[in-house]
């Protein structure tokens, strides 16, 4: 065999995939042929230095990106494709492409399925002519329109108490100062009072100057209150060059819708019903979903806004919002008494109307100092007729009898996801003083004392925030031998005992799921609840668990969460 | 991993019927795998951002479609190779500059926008490596960065690529053949034998 013959297989042999007879052949011709011993050499060299390439991290924005475009994907092809100059929204314009391009091609399409030069010409001198629309468009609003240097990306009213403020800067600034000299407040009457309990991160733009500095409340805004945020711009500094972004503060406004509760006994007054996974005033804005793009130019600075982030939130388990209670906020929303596991805590619906739910995010052990509805017709009649679909199948807030408290009822109104998936508590937080929990390189596992079952929650990798769950029951008792251990394990690696270990050992699916454990096992406390389907866990480590319970399987899932909620100070007490 | 087969069969088959949960998890999975795949296809973040999103858009909407058998790694990689050849198609048509115009393309050039945490360092190697792949043609470059980077074995990457086992080896083969013409031509040594590599040898 010659060496253009032998190279292929040379190939092959590399890659493991020569027949015995084509690797006997390969060798016999290796050992006589310099030329050929080189080729080898190279593949390998070129195996080596891409296996050697970097894995590049993915941008923090691209999952947050992905939720939305399925949710316009699935909010139906029939919305309106408005420009933006937000990042999001722009690539969201880019990337939904797909559904009614192919089926029903327009006139461009038509032609450039012809198949001749002139198909191909006629349309690409469409797109040119089109491109350079746009851009005269872009140029004349540019030059027509006053584009603030930094605005709210979304003005509301919200009826999501704990909505994230966006402001969108236009020009590429000092991160730190745009967080450090953009501030919040409250506007009441000729007055202003600075909201200095928000959370404020900025990002910077992927492919695009400027960036976008998220404002969250710690608590909520205050129901049917106006907020003015002020950039200081003058103090703010660029990235590039000594100049400031402005010469003056920018202020811009937003405001929350006013909350209506239902009193008691007037049952004929039309109850409001807040959600902070409905956003009424921006629906239209919302639901956009381009079919086309056109051209990859991304309008820096266009006068239009769309705001991407009032598209109901999708599920995003692992971001948090962080939204709670406020105590100060007795103006229009209830009170909220910090009830614990032992407490007990109390619900809120009034009994009159059991379908409403007086409040968004006021949390769940609300006691119920509801007020007369203040009137908020507006927002009342969009919410209702124009509710955005989310993922899966939305559905409305369930009416509980009782509601999650704490850090369960923190998650619980601040992930849809969850809220819709878990249903409502079938009764109220249990302490659990007797637990013990476990973490394996597959997954964690979880004893509960008091009524002697653990909990097995599988995952891919520690960090994941997503798994499947399973419940065994606890078999073993105090004083039962231990066995002697079989394995010998790396250092760091533990292998299980007790109920674990028995579970462990017996169960040789789990096993090998789990693999072996990180850390010996932990004494902790807990917190538990029991949902219409599921559970939800709060381990002393300020980890909450939801773990659903799908009927029609022995896998069921679970989410994890950090426990973020802070109990108010003034009714603090240790958990 | 047995744990692995596990979930992810669990997690499809949610996910088929719309559970979002089950999909972030796929999701949680497969991120950095398939924004990799697609950034060594494309070669730049800006791509790999809008690809990956694509693909993952893609995979949601048509999971209820899929199999029960479904090879859910290649069933991505497989949506996510087909959105980066319609990009790489249609640019090609409006392309009227010959590509050996370009010596170097900044477009291709990671910056350091696309690591802002600083993980993401290209050495020098690194830099002829993607060089090269990007001058490549676009089947090739799929096949040696399925092969070599995802390390799929060529079963696998004949069910990305739609090609027969066989077809995947030959292919393999003028990849090969290519990227050492590329790099000859490029660098003026063959790959692995640059003067100071060589003197180090």
């Amino acid at each position: 065999m010659d060496c253009t013959e032998i190279r292929p297989l040379i190939s092959y042999y590399h890659d493991g995939e020569a027949t015995p007879e084509e690797r006997a052949s390969v060798e016999r011709h290796l050992a006589s042929c310099e030329d050929c011993r080189r080729i080898l050499a190279e593949y390998r060299t070129i195996s080596g230095d891409m296996g050697d390439l970097a894995i590049p991290a993915p941008p923090v924005g691209l999952r947050r990106d992905v939720w939305r475009a399925i949710e316009a994907q699935q909010a139906g092809a029939g919305a309106r494709v408005l420009p933006s100059s937000s990042t999001a929204a722009t690539r969201k314009n880019k990337l939904v492409q797909f559904p009614q391009t192919k089926k029903k091609p327009g006139f461009a399409g038509m032609l450039t399925n012809t198949g001749s030069a002139w198909g191909r010409a006629i349309p690409a001198a469409m797109v040119v002519g089109a491109m350079f629309i746009v851009l005269t468009v872009i140029l004349l609003m540019q030059r027509g329109t006053t584009v603030a240097a930094a605005h709210l990306l979304d003005k509301g009213p919200f009826s999501d108490y704990t909505k994230t403020v966006q402001v969108e800067f236009v020009r590429d600034v000092n991160s730190l100062d745009a967080t450090r000299y953009t501030t919040v407040s409250k506007v009441d009457g000729g007055s202003t009072e600075v909201v200095t309990n928000v959370e404020k991160s900025y990002q910077r733009k992927t492919g695009a100057p400027g960036g976008v500095l998220e404002i969250k409340p710690v608590g909520t805004w205050d129901a049917g209150a106006t907020y003015e945020v002020k950039v200081e711009a003058d103090k703010i500094n660029l990235n590039v060059g000594n100049d400031k972004m402005g010469k003056e503060a920018i202020t811009d406004n937003f405001s929350t819708v006013a909350y209506t509760s239902t009193p008691t006994g007037t049952p004929t007054e039309t109850p409001v019903q807040p959600s902070p996974t409905f956003q009424p005033t921006t629906v239209a804005d919302n639901t956009a979903v381009p079919t086309a793009i056109v051209p990859a130019i991304e309008p820096t600075s266009t006068s239009v806004v769309v705001q991407a982030s009032a598209t109901p939130e999708p599920p995003r388990p692992t971001d948090t919002i962080a939204p709670r209670p406020s105590p100060t906020n007795t103006q229009t929303a209830p009170t909220v008494t910090a009830s614990l596991p032992t407490n007990t805590p109390t619900s809120i619906p009034p009994t009159a109307t059991p379908e409403v739910q007086p409040t968004a995010t006021s949390a769940p052990s609300a006691t119920a100092t509801t007020q007369p509805g203040t009137p908020t017709a507006t927002a009342t009649s969009t919410r209702t007729a124009t509710a955005t679909p989310q993922l899966g199948t939305p559905t409305p807030r369930p009416p509980c009898t009782t509601m999650p408290v704490n850090g369960f009822g923190k998650i619980w109104t601040e992930q849809p996801q969850v809220r819709d998936r878990v249903g409502c508590p079938t009764e109220h937080e249990t302490a659990i003083q007797t637990g013990a929990s476990q973490q394996f390189v597959g997954g964690y596992m979880f004893w509960r004392g008091d009524t002697k079952r653990i909990y097995v929650f599988l995952s891919g990798s520690p960090n994941d925030t997503v798994g499947t769950w399973q419940e065994f029951p606890d078999t073993w008792n105090d004083g039962d031998p231990e066995p002697t251990p079989t394995h010998v394990l790396p250092a760091g690696a533990y292998e299980p005992v007790r109920g674990f270990g028995k579970l462990y050992r017996e169960n040789p699916q789990i096993q090998q799921a789990l693999g072996y454990a990180t850390e010996p096992e932990q004494a902790t406390t807990a917190a538990w609840q029991a949902y219409d389907r599921g559970y939800a866990l709060w381990t002393s480590d300020k980890v909450i668990r939801f773990m659903f319970k799908d009927s029609n399987s022995n896998s069921n899932i679970w989410m994890r969460f950090e426990d973020t909620y802070v109990i108010p100070p003034a009714t603090a007490t240790p958990r | 991993m047995f744990a692995v087969a596990i979930d992810e069969h669990s997690w499809v088959s949610k996910a088929r019927e719309g559970d979002a949960a089950a999909f972030e998890a796929i999701y949680n999975r497969y991120e950095r795998r398939i924004y990799a795949f697609v950034y060594r296809l494309m070669g730049n973040a800006e791509d790999a951002y809008d690809l990956t999103q694509d693909t993952f858009v893609k995979a949601y909407m048509a999971l209820p479609r899929t199999a029960p058998d479904l090879n859910l790694s290649a069933w991505l990689h497989r949506i996510a190779s087909n959105a980066c050849m319609d990009v790489l198609r249609r640019r090609k048509l409006i392309r009227w500059l010959p590509w050996e115009t370009f010596d170097t393309n900044p477009a291709m050039e990671p910056t350091a926008d696309d690591d802002p945490v600083g993980e993401f360092n290209q050495s020098e190697t690194s830099g002829e490596v993607q060089t090269v792949l990007d001058k490549l043609s676009a089947k090739h470059r799929m096949a040696l960065v399925l092969k070599e980077y995802q390390g799929m074995s060529c079963d696998e990457i004949g069910e990305v690529m739609g090609a027969s086992r066989s077809a995947v080896k030959s292919l393999l083969f003028r990849a090969r053949e290519e990227f050492r013409q590329v790099y000859l031509s490029k660098y003026g040594y063959a790959p692995g034998y640059e003067p100071d590599r060589v003197r180090e040898q």
